[in-house]
């Protein structure tokens, strides 16, 4: 497969992150390969421990 | 294939976690790997040697290889030769997070999370 890449100028004035999570990258530069691997086991939903936040009323008054 | 090279005026890094790295420059091979074992218990009671990573299956199941040389003609033009950031602001990077500013060749990233739950109340009816 012929694949044609012209990178015109690149210039980012701010990038924010609040918060990279595990075994994840932030990479400002190039590369050829890149493959992910995950795998997660968790409880049935509830058996999870934690807080929920109740839900907020609507802001937007609905117009009577 | 020369790659293009990467210029940061200012980074700004809070807080990062243990196994983190903040990498300046070229790389050939990037490879962030994790197993973690998360326990939550409702009596905090917490024994010496307990929960080995032997014990679980999720460490040890065999990744599907991904193939990473498909046969693929890139041909990259670089009409400019900077890949320019003014500013990065990174609040948090967690357990062996990576900040890379440089090319690299592979990024072979791999996480896997047991997550653990010991109640006192017996075990809810089985779904």
């Amino acid at each position: 497969m012929e694949y044609n890449v012209i990178n015109g100028e690149l210039e980012v004035t701010l990038l924010k992150v609040t918060y990279v999570s595990t075994s994840s990258t932030v990479m400002v530069g190039e590369i050829k390969a890149i493959s992910l691997f995950s795998a997660f086991e968790g409880p049935p939903e509830e058996l999870i421990v934690g807080v929920t936040i109740p839900t907020l009323p609507s802001v937007i008054p609905a117009d009577e | 294939m020369t790659n293009r090279v990467s210029s940061v005026g200012h980074i700004q890094v809070t807080d990062s976690g243990s196994t983190t790295t903040l990498e300046i420059g070229d790389s050939e091979y990037i490879t962030p790997l994790n197993h973690i074992i998360a326990v939550q218990r409702e009596k905090a009671v917490f024994f010496q040697n307990e929960f080995n990573f032997r014990d679980y299956a999720i460490f040890f199941r065999p990744i599907s290889q991904t193939v990473l040389n498909e046969d693929i003609r890139m041909t990259t033009t670089n009409k400019c030769s900077v890949i320019s950031v003014l500013k990065i602001d990174i609040f948090a990077i967690s357990v062996s997070g990576v900040v890379h500013i440089g090319s690299s060749e592979t990024l072979r990233a791999e996480s896997r999370i047991k997550n653990i739950r010991h109640l006192l109340r017996e075990r809810p009816p089985m779904l």
